[in-house]
């Protein structure tokens, strides 16, 4: 089973499809949601101009249910979330906002997913073997 | 909102991020007197999904970019007095 990470759930939203199967944390709609009604994000008009665009929270929450309908939920315990940030503070660079994509990591592979599917090659790149996949509708 | 060029100096982030994020203008004073404006330079416009969606492109690093600065500003939130 697929792990999708924040970055590939705003992508496949953007795209118009959501996928069929796969896992993720129950964190990933607090994330969701908090960029799509909160600082929004940046898109390129056709005419080359930058625009910053958010949803209302009632849309939000509509588009989320859509987008996460398909996936399961899988979360770490507090002791596993202990766990992984003892793992996280003896490798480099897993600090700040960054600890975040590592639960993401060892949530997927506490849970047996075969993949991660994300937008964040470079970084997940040094934190798990799991193999890694662009989002592409199923 | 205003702000005296000190506050602006010591608290940037604070002062900014409103303007950044909220849409807001900043008058900055100087003893006493408003000397600047800080105006947002792409302000955030609330739209439909299907206006979201099908108007223009998104690239891959302005989604990573947005998740790593919504962290980043759920730190700071956490982290302010």
């Amino acid at each position: 089973m697929k792990y999708y990470d924040t970055s590939a759930l705003l992508r496949a939203w953007k795209e118009g499809w959501m996928p069929t199967a796969g896992m993720t944390r129950s964190h990933t709609i607090a994330e969701w949601i908090s960029i799509q009604t909160g600082r929004g994000l940046v898109y390129r008009d056709p005419d080359g101009q930058l625009v910053k665009r958010n949803l209302s929270p009632t849309d939000a929450a509509r588009e989320a249910q859509r987008v996460f309908s398909g996936l399961v939920f899988r979360d770490l315990s507090g002791p596993q979330t202990l766990e992984a940030a003892v793992l996280a503070s003896a490798r480099d660079g897993i600090r700040g906002s960054n600890f975040h994509d590592f639960l993401h990591a060892r949530t997927a592979e506490a849970f047996g997913a075969t993949s991660i599917v994300t937008l964040n090659m470079v970084d997940f790149r040094k934190m798990t073997s799991l193999p890694l996949e662009h989002p592409v509708q199923p | 909102m205003r702000a005296t060029l000190s506050q602006l100096h010591r608290e940037t982030r604070r002062i900014v991020r409103p303007v950044i994020h909220g849409g807001e203008e900043v008058v900055i004073t100087d003893f006493g007197k408003p000397v600047a404006r800080i105006v947002p330079y792409m302000p955030t416009v609330t739209v439909s999904p299907s206006q979201a969606r099908e108007r223009g492109t998104l690239d891959d690093d302005s989604i990573l970019a947005s998740i790593i600065e919504a962290r980043e500003d759920e730190l700071e939130r956490l982290g302010a007095p």
